[in-house]
């Protein structure tokens, strides 16, 4: 089994059918496949072998696209990473990963050349890199079938987590991808008639899975943007071929601005929001106001999607989340991993192909993430309605989602201490309805010290992605705790919202 | 894990749609659930437990389907049995599954008397059985819950291959089934407004996993016949009632030969046949005079139905298509060496669809896998440049007729009871109505004779009347192998070759 037969059978089947559009490029399926083709076989010519990491560091594009699936068809595994990622995050994770090879874009190769290493990173592709693209698929062939790896082996690895300890490199195999991608395509009725459109970026398991590789699947075609652009994305919608929108709350609201909405809308069939803090008022005026219930589904990257909210709209429980996917199962479980009853409150704990193998080099992480007998410990906490409609109640994680992108508390918490007048933080997610969530920091500072937010605001810009940033500060002179000391973030939330 | 979730699940989506439609009228997805939820309850007030063995040997009906939904709701497993049995297999079927509760039919009663008893059957549910489907409903209420399987607990239990030996008992599990009845939805775009004709038996897995669970994944209706009546199938087709036509090469055959073909199939927009062996000629006009293709698929009891499908987007005549979402297929040579494209060799498969094994039958179950847990098809093929598979022979020369299995040995041996036999053997041999036909080859013993009409009388007493060859062909001589074995496919070619 190799997930890059997708791609091929889609090419066999619609030849001529558009894969990708960009801007002016548009890409046939049969081209499509010619690329990765050349890349799979191009980058077999510089020696990678099956099962060894090969690095995508790069925005959105039909090469990223064509580079992905060469590498999946020369049987290595893909390394997605961010290209927001800067500094040590960077460094973290591709000394951790070790590709040789990395496909990048101009604008992080200063970057990327520092990190080369004898024995590890050894080549950049990208146009003023070792080499670019073009010249690895004209030392390739533009026929090749993917090499069949076993349905276990892993396709790609996705980071998640912050720079604290050893990443995690969620290990996501050729099955498991691919039993997601269908599911998503059954559930979303795909054809080849569709045409998706994705600005959420590949390296994260919702551009990369519920919309990529769904997508090729089924044979339909990306309408692709390199990040979200409001005025992109209005006026490809304008042009009137879209029929499935993938988004986060923000741009929902944004949509709910415009007057003629509907006729904006074109032909659009579906709507897919990505975050599951929707709230509830965006939902209704939405369907009122186009007749499209926006679906919404849970999942992480160690289990992409797990349940699906919902396809039949009159069913559409707002608030909630949905139904477990088709094949995969969901436990509510106590602390000891006993599961609990219908309508009791536990950690949201999955099962099924969809799950990942493991985090990749990091035994212990592995070990923390999993019940016996295959369960995957989510770290939410959920429960379900007697008609099978799970709820997130709380993230034990205390994970930020915001605008889609996955924000670790404890990572910004870390660039804050390092920050000479904070004594002490807490970073917590405030309910917003543009980003679904806000990252907001709650800051003590040192006694007879000022902080500036201007000057912490900047101080963060230069150590961390841009998302991770807090949008929101709060200076206080204590933090609320628990009587062994640690800070009660639950409790400063509500507080917050409270007061 | 519970493949009855599925049923709840349609019924709380579209409680008011139909179901099951059967003689004209229609049970909608609530009253379905609501009757299943009535036997799971009942069956568990009557100490029925998860895991415990319930048999179901009746023709297709909504009982059936009510019972058998109850039964997986109540987390036990079913065991359903062909309606047509002889009582002899019968007997020796319902030994080995040991069943705790039969939901059958009044004539079944008579064979039952020896089966209970210690260990043995304990209440047989059919009017005039110890009690009527009707009492055990009212012991029941409509509220409840399938209770939560294991994904590998067994669901189902469908029995294959014939009365000799060690009976083979296909455990299909909950995730198993629920992969195949995904898989045919996903493949043929069911949605909750397609009828799909349902006049081939529940107790196997066409009808079970491909028909039966697919319609009820995806919310459709059910339109039940108890078995094939021509004149019934066409009525239903006529009033628009059908959107998904299901049927064996001898139905397409059949209706080809309707004038008003065109107009009647208006409302018809998917067509599948059952058995791999569909007549080019026939796919042709079909496509011809309706527009609309025969879908095909390549599957087995032990793979819950789906390993191939051919096709939606691209068919290929001749071929049984490209693997399903999720299921490998590898061509392996005698030692279990993987082939290259283009070889000839046993189809080997890999997936979720796979059983768990034969029911108390180890030694069948280590034969059925390679040790890396590749299931045995026993079915020779090969995939063409396209991965498009095609079927050579069948390593087990097993006949299909009509949709149906029949396993030559199994009716040689009854043959062999005749003392005026010398040797036998008994082929498939092509034929346009049916698929293939039973055809036997006897070589009577010196200064014998037996005449085809003794032979088919004695027969028809002893086998299922669909296990009965229609052909006898009496021989000086069998070809044999240097080793004595009869050469079968030489048999055929003969024959075949002999009658142009």
């Amino acid at each position: 089994m190799n997930l890059a037969v997708n791609l091929e059978r889609s090419a066999f089947f619609f030849p001529d059918r558009l894969a990708i559009r960009q801007a002016d490029l548009k890409l046939t399926y049969a081209q499509l496949n010619d690329q990765s083709n050349r890349i799979a076989t191009g980058l077999i010519k510089i020696g990678i072998k099956p099962g060894e990491p090969v690095g995508l560091c790069a925005p959105n594009s039909a090469d990223w696209v064509a580079f992905y699936f060469g590498v999946l068809k020369a049987g290595a595994m893909a390394v997605t990473l961010s290209s927001l990622l800067t500094g040590t995050e960077l460094s973290n994770l591709v000394n951790h990963a070790k590709p040789r090879v990395i496909f990048t874009t101009d604008a992080k190769l200063q970057e990327l050349e520092l990190l080369k290493d004898p024995g590890g990173l050894e080549k950049l592709v990208c146009d003023s890199g070792d080499l670019s693209i073009h010249r690895l698929m004209e030392m390739g062939s533009g026929s090749f079938d993917a090499l069949d790896r076993d349905r276990l082996d892993t396709a790609a690895i996705l980071y998640t987590g912050g720079t604290t300890g050893i990443p995690k490199g969620v290990m996501l195999t050729h099955e498991g991808i691919n039993f997601s991608s269908y599911s998503i395509a059954y559930y979303e009725r795909s054809t080849e008639k569709d045409i998706a459109l994705c600005f959420l970026p590949f390296n994260h398991v919702f551009g990369q899975i519920h919309i990529m590789n769904s997508t090729i699947m089924s044979s339909g075609c990306l309408e692709l943007l390199p990040a979200f652009d409001m005025d992109r994305v209005l006026e490809v919608l304008e042009a009137g071929e879209i029929t499935k929108f993938f988004a986060v709350p923000t741009v929902y609201i944004r949509l709910l601005g415009l007057s003629d909405l509907k006729k904006t809308l074109g032909p659009l069939r579906y709507c897919f929001s990505a975050a599951a803090s929707m709230a509830m008022e965006i939902v209704k005026q939405w369907k009122e106001r186009t007749g499209i219930t926006i679906a919404e589904s849970y999942g992480m990257t160690e289990a992409m999607p797990i349940t699906f909210n919902h396809y039949y709209p009159e069913r559409h429980v707002v608030g909630s989340v949905g139904q477990t996917v088709h094949g995969v199962e969901v436990q509510i479980r106590d602390k000891s991993g006993n599961p609990l009853e219908q309508g009791q409150e536990g950690e949201i704990c999955v099962r099924g192909p969809n799950v990942m193998k493991a985090y990749l080099d990091n035994p212990e992480g592995t070990g923390a993430a999993f019940w016996d007998g295959g369960w995957v410990r989510s770290g939410d906490i959920g429960i379900f309605d007697p008609n099978g409609y799970l709820s997130i109640v709380d993230r034990l994680k205390d994970l930020i989602i915001t605008g889609g992108e996955n924000v670790y508390p404890r990572e910004v918490e870390e660039a804050l201490y390092s920050f000479s007048d904070v004594e002490e933080c807490a970073v917590i997610g405030l309910p917003d309805k543009e980003w679904g969530e806000r990252v907001v920091a709650f800051i003590v500072p040192k006694s007879g010290k000022t902080i500036l937010n201007d000057e912490l605001k900047a101080f963060l810009k230069a150590r961390l992605s841009s998302f991770k940033v807090p949008k929101e500060y709060v200076i206080t002179s204590e933090l609320p705790k628990s009587p062994a000391g640690k800070i009660l973030k639950r409790e400063i939330k509500k507080n917050f919202i409270n007061g | 894990m519970n493949l009855a979730v599925n049923l709840e699940r349609s019924a709380f989506f579209f409680p008011d749609r139909p179901a099951i439609s059967e003689d004209g009228l229609e049970m909608s997805y609530a009253r379905l659930n609501e009757q299943a939820n009535r036997v799971a309850t009942a069956l568990i007030k009557m100490g029925i437990k998860p895991g415990d063995h319930l048999g179901l040997c009746a023709p297709n009906s909504s009982d059936w389907l009510i019972f058998y939904f109850g039964a997986l709701k109540a987390g036990a497993v079913v065991i359903t049995l062909s309606s047509l049995l002889s009582q002899d297999e019968f007997c020796l079927l319902v030994n080995h599954a040991k069943l705790k509760f039969l939901f059958t039919s009044e004539s079944r009663l008579g064979s039952l008397a020896e089966l209970r008893g210690k260990g043995g059957i304990q209440k047989v549910i059919c009017p005039k059985g110890d009690l009527t489907f009707q009492q055990l409903l009212d012991q029941g209420i409509s509220s409840f819950k399938a209770l939560d399987c294991n994904r590998i607990d067994t669901a189902a239990i469908l029995y294959t291959g014939g009365t000799t030996g060690i009976p083979k008992g296909v455990m299909l599990t909950h995730e198993n089934i629920n992969v195949s009845a995904h898989n045919v939805a996903f493949s043929e775009r069911s949605t909750e407004k397609d009828r799909a004709l349902c006049f081939l038996p529940f107790n196997h897995v066409f009808g079970q996993a491909h028909i039966m669970n697919a319609t009820i994944l995806s919310a459709g209706c059910l339109e039940l016949l108890p078995g094939f009546d021509m004149e019934r199938v066409i009525g239903l087709i006529e009033a628009g009632l059908v959107t998904k036509l299901f049927s064996v090469p001898t139905v397409y055959a059949r209706l080809l030969t309707l004038e008003g073909l065109e107009e009647m199939m208006h409302n018809v927009r998917y067509c599948f046949s059952a058995a791999a062996s569909l007549p080019v000629e026939i796919v042709r006009q079909w496509k011809e005079r309706t527009g609309l293709n025969i879908c095909e698929g390549y599957g087995l009891t032990e793979s819950a139905s789906a390993v191939t499908y051919n096709h939606y987007y691209r068919h290929v005549v001749g071929s049984i298509g490209g693997t399903v979402p999720g299921v490998e297929v590898q061509i392996r040579d005698v030692s279990g060496n993987r082939l290259e494209q283009g070889q000839q060799g046993e189809i080997c498969i890999l997936g979720h669809n796979i059983m768990k094994g034969y029911f108390e039958n180890p030694e069948a179950t280590d034969e059925a896998f390679w040790s890396d847990g590749w299931f045995r098809s026993g079915d020779i093929g090969y995939f063409d440049n396209e991965d498009y598979l095609y079927i050579v022979d069948r390593l087990k020369d097993l006949i299909i007729t009509g949709g149906e299995n029949v396993y030559p040995r199994e009716v040689e041996e009854v043959i062999y009871t005749r003392p005026e036999i010398e040797e036998c053997a008994v082929i498939g041999l092509p034929d346009k109505e049916w698929g293939e036909k039973v055809a036997v080859f006897i070589l009577p013993k010196q200064g014998q004779v037996i005449t085809s009409e003794t032979l088919k009388s004695y027969l028809k007493s002893r086998l299922s009347s669909f296990k009965v060859p229609k052909e006898y062909i009496t021989v000086s001589e069998m070809p044999k192998s240097p080793a004595g074995k009869i050469l079968k496919r030489e048999l055929k070619k003969r024959f075949i070759d002999g009658n142009g």
